[in-house]
């Protein structure tokens, strides 16, 4: 490869010691610059003095240990404190973020289930008979009364047939028979749709019935435990 | 569960008649807010949480004179909370004429417009993630994922075996990873 030719070899030359005094000259300036821009600082009268002394007295005001704490922690120690627990609350509780309930609701909730609780009779069934046993017989009992009566009412504006198969699921689903007057007194009232004997050949759909029993079996299953 | 009241201390002031009231509202002021948010996660809507609860603690008071007390009482409760929101999820179901999953699409879509749920994009996208999984799945993330429940205790309560439990919620996770990712 070929020499790179210098500015030497070019025929450029510097005055003698050119590059020495310029260094010089920058150092000088670089020098009174900084003198100048420290010039603009300055601390209060007699500040080195006392410098000393008001180490010593800070590092003495710690505690033995030598641990500070920032200015003012304790003063916002206890609002953090229960922000924190607050929220592990609700990390205990499990609650999901984005859900919320309307204000005050735990507030009232125990008085409300209370009430609806205890207030009412609670009929203890037998515990000898298991709890999905009461429900069908209030079923097999229904529909003997369906046919013993048949004839009674006159009106035939409606008939069993006009119900439809799911409004009949849903109303077994949401029936208690065992405690619930006002479905027995449906049941027993001068209902047009039960002048209808033709409920014992209009079967319930069996998936559901065979859902109904295996969900009041497992209930029943777990409360035995 | 109780944490102020021991199980055994709870239950006896339940069954004694004397002391039925207050044993019964300390049983619910201690454990309510568990167990609606355990049903919340599972039936979203506010309103639907407060009927499956008042259901539950109506159960829980039934049966708790029939409590052996072979499991926690809270364990209990957690069980009776949980097939008592999916029977009210079923019963749902049935009303409307669709699936369980096409109930979870619905549930969830129902969400955007519930003035109770205040979550932003992405827990939005977590709840249609978690509705796209099968409910034992779903039930397994909850409490796994929120209520940080260990592999042990939820094979407990769902009474499966921890193996059982443990690729349950692998797979979900993998699925919820897969379902935000792809989205």
């Amino acid at each position: 490869m070929k020499k790179k030719k210098s500015h030497i070899d070019l025929g450029f030359a510097v005055p003698a010691g050119y590059f020495k005094d310029t260094m010089d000259r920058k150092l000088d300036q670089a020098m009174q610059q900084s003198s100048q821009s420290q010039a603009s600082f300055s601390v209060p009268y007699h500040y080195f003095d006392a410098l000393d002394e008001r180490i010593v007295q800070s590092i003495s005001t710690h505690n033995k240990h030598g641990y500070s704490v920032p200015s003012g922690y304790f003063d916002q120690l206890e609002n953090q404190v229960m922000h924190q627990v607050k929220q592990d609350k609700a990390a205990i509780t499990g609650k999901p973020a984005g859900f919320n309930t309307p204000s005050g609701y735990f507030d009232h909730l125990e008085d409300r289930v209370v009430d609806k609780v205890m207030e009412p009779r609670v009929i203890q069934m037998d515990s000898r008979v298991p709890s999905w046993v009461m429900p069908m017989l209030a079923v097999a009992a229904a529909i003997v009364a369906l046919i013993t009566i048949d004839g009674l009412w006159t009106d035939t504006s409606m008939s069993f047939d006009d119900l439809k198969d799911e409004e009949l699921e849903l109303y077994i689903a949401e029936s208690n028979f065992t405690i619930d007057n006002d479905a027995m007194d449906i049941l027993f009232s001068d209902n047009a749709a039960l002048n209808d004997t033709s409920l014992e050949v209009v079967p319930v759909d069996n998936e559901f019935l065979l859902d109904y029993l295996a969900d009041e079996i497992e209930m029943n299953q777990m409360i035995e435990e | 569960m109780s944490a102020i009241t021991s199980d055994n201390d709870l239950i006896n002031l339940i069954k004694n008649p004397a002391t039925v009231d207050q044993g019964f509202r300390l049983l619910v002021r201690e454990n309510q807010q568990q167990l609606y948010w355990q049903i919340r996660k599972l039936v979203l809507s506010h309103d639907d949480a407060d009927d499956v609860l008042q259901n539950v603690f109506i159960k829980i008071y039934r049966g708790l004179p029939k409590f052996k007390g072979d499991s926690k009482l809270s364990t209990w409760m957690f069980r009776i909370a949980y097939n008592e929101s999916m029977t009210f999820l079923k019963k749902k179901s049935k009303i409307v004429h669709i699936n369980s999953a096409e109930m979870q699409d619905y549930l969830v879509q129902q969400l955007e417009a519930d003035v109770y749920f205040t979550g932003d994009e992405i827990q939005l996208q977590l709840q249609k993630a978690l509705a796209r999984l099968p409910d034992r799945q779903r039930e397994i993330f909850n409490m796994r994922y929120y209520d940080e429940i260990k592999f042990k205790d939820i094979a407990h309560i769902l009474e499966l075996s921890e193996g059982a439990v443990k690729s349950s919620y692998h797979i979900a996770a993998k699925k919820v990873e897969s379902y935000l990712k792809d989205d």
